[in-house]
């Protein structure tokens, strides 16, 4: 498989609104059949890519491929071939449920089982019956996850899926997309979210201001990050040798019985330092996605 | 396309209904009083005399208020265009722009559905809209004529119920042509509506001014028959009206499938008012 006919393939991607650039020359692939979390804050670009994937908006300049296929020049195949959640889902308001998804069906040929339709609204618990007006947020959210699962697409792109709901449901949806990657579909979500990046992607990419500044494996990421460490020391010492040590900070210190030291780097030079410590206990902390990925904001990391 | 046709229909239906039936019932009760107008024919003649001229050139041809044209013209033609072409360039304007602008049109387009099938559905939805409405209006003329002494058949009561029609889709077209050259629906809208009333104005002014006759050549209402049409439709004034259908509709075709789609929420009136008092809106996400 050439790059070009990965999942997704962004090289030197621009696009501009105005005098604001949203996207800058980002580079980014997707292997076939994985959970990719496309990760970052507001308005750095995560919804701007993905509208470009489906020819909704055109990029300034660059090479963009879904499914091997330019979207420009072929959106319509790479449409039926996606499943889509917009970011902010807006819906006709004037029909029920079930109504919507039988119009947004409609337009895809071949028609997605009806029965496929009820059981997937059954496991989020949704009301087909219901007009959309009456509908909570959440609930309408639902009904985005059911029209971009329902054709069994190859590719899913979804902005924000779990945005308003509940924690129950949101594991159901986890479960939905780690389903349809098992059945060989590739799911790229994007995400401000860590924890639900960190649940079920398998690799990640971080954008900032229209730029990838970094792209790993999940737990790579994790791993290879800083460290947070806190240590009970037997009895009170002097633990300024320990402060400088290369890569070391403290966090927190507890009089000078235990301290909570952040680690970035090897740990060597700390263990060597504590060899001369009456150490009581120690426990390594890997942080969280969200930790890292304030890291990479206040570290200014990826900057131009 | 026709997924999306008949989705605008039923979305429509009300719409339809309303204006239609609003309209044709007013007609019916306009046609049954000719009547009773025309046994006072000569008091009426006395009082459209002692009117101001400028008052009557808004009317059109109204020294002939007796005959069944004249009387046709002031209380049907005259006005119709105006009210309705405000309805027609809020339809116009809306066929791209309500969806885009409402957020629902990203998760339509996001589906295998090419720009140009949504926007001929949208598009042929919106004609149609107004066909039903003025077809609505008609249809209550019609049953009025069977109790009205107006020596007039279905069929040449049609012929200015054409040429409305088409005035107005020809000004809905250009609505939404402009609806994909300026950032919110609104600002097409209110452009097309000021540019149908200024024509409407200058076509009233002309039948007092001569110096206008060859601006008004130039203004899309001359080319509106009303009453005129009862005694013959000009063809090649209809079919101008009918290529503008075309001119604008391809024209906004042709900007649409260039375009980027904005994102549900902009480009409203806070957009157009955002633009007149010249603040700076962003629009990244």
């Amino acid at each position: 498989m050439t790059h070009s006919q990965s999942p997704i393939f962004l090289q030197e991607v621009y696009k501009n609104y105005g005098k604001v650039r949203a996207l800058q020359g980002v580079n980014l692939e997707v292997q076939p059949g994985e959970i990719f979390g496309f990760l970052g804050p507001n308005g750095s670009g995560k919804t701007t890519t993905i509208r470009c994937m489906l020819d909704l908006i055109r990029p300034a300049s660059g090479t963009l491929r879904v499914l091997g296929l330019d979207p420009q020049k072929s959106p319509t195949e790479v449409r039926a071939r996606c499943g889509y959640l917009p970011g902010e889902l807006h819906l006709d308001e004037s029909v029920s449920v079930a109504d919507s998804l039988r119009l947004l069906n409609r337009l895809r040929s071949p028609q997605a089982d009806w029965k496929i339709i009820t059981a997937m609204a059954e496991r989020l618990d949704l009301n087909l019956k219901l007009p959309i007006k009456s509908l909570s947020k959440g609930n309408k959210q639902k009904i985005g996850i059911v029209q971009a699962l329902m054709h069994h697409p190859t590719l899913l792109l979804m902005d924000e899926p779990t945005s308003g709901l509940d924690p129950l449901i949101q594991q159901e949806v986890y479960q939905l997309l780690r389903e349809a990657q098992q059945d060989g579909s590739t799911v790229f979500f994007s995400s401000h979210i860590l924890s639900e990046v960190q649940e079920i992607a398998g690799r990640v990419a971080i954008i900032r201001r229209g730029k990838i500044i970094e792209i790993a494996e999940t737990n790579a990421l994790i791993n290879r990050s800083f460290r947070r460490i806190r240590i009970a020391f037997k009895s009170p010492c002097e633990v300024d040798p320990i402060k400088s040590v290369p890569g070391v900070t403290v966090e927190n210190s507890d009089g000078s019985s235990a301290i909570t030291l952040r680690v970035e780097g090897e740990m060597d030079g700390l263990i060597k330092a504590l060899a001369a410590y009456p150490v009581r206990d120690l426990e390594i902390v890997k942080p969280t996605l969200e930790e890292i990925f304030l890291a990479y904001y206040q570290n200014g990391n990826g900057e131009a | 396309m026709k997924t999306i046709l008949n989705d605008t229909l039923r979305r429509s239906r009300y719409l339809i209904l309303g204006w239609g039936i609003g309209f044709g019932l007013l007609a019916l009760y306009i046609i049954l009083f000719y009547d009773s107008l025309a046994e006072q024919q000569v008091l009426l003649d006395q009082l459209i005399q002692a009117f101001p001229r400028e008052l009557i050139a808004f009317f059109g041809n109204i020294e002939f208020f007796t005959t069944p044209e004249g009387y046709l013209t002031m209380e049907l033609f005259s006005y119709l265009p105006i009210i309705l072409g405000i309805l027609a360039v809020g339809q116009g304007a809306a066929v791209i722009s309500a969806a885009e602008e409402n957020g629902t049109l990203d998760i339509l387009l996001a589906h295998p559905l090419p720009r140009r099938s949504f926007f001929l559905g949208r598009f042929a939805g919106m004609a149609l809209n107004l066909a039903g409405i003025v077809f609505l209006i008609w249809l209550g003329c019609v049953i009025a004529l069977n109790w009205s002494s107006i020596p007039l058949t279905a069929i040449e009561l049609g012929r200015p119920f054409l040429s409305l029609w088409a005035f107005l889709t020809a000004f809905a077209a250009f609505a939404t042509f402009l609806s994909q050259l300026l950032p919110s629906q609104a600002g097409a809208s209110l452009t097309a509506a000021f540019i149908l009333v200024v024509s409407y104005i200058l076509n009233s002014m002309a039948n007092i001014d001569d110096r206008l006759a060859d601006v008004v050549k130039f203004s899309p209402y001359t080319y509106f028959q009303g009453g005129d049409a009862l005694r013959g439709l000009n063809l090649n004034w209809l079919l101008g009206l009918i290529g503008a259908i075309i001119l604008f509709g391809g024209l906004a075709l042709w900007r649409f499938q260039q375009r980027d789609l904005r994102i549900g929420g902009e480009g409203g009136w806070e957009t157009l008012v955002s633009l007149l008092s010249l603040r700076k809106t962003k629009s990244i996400s």
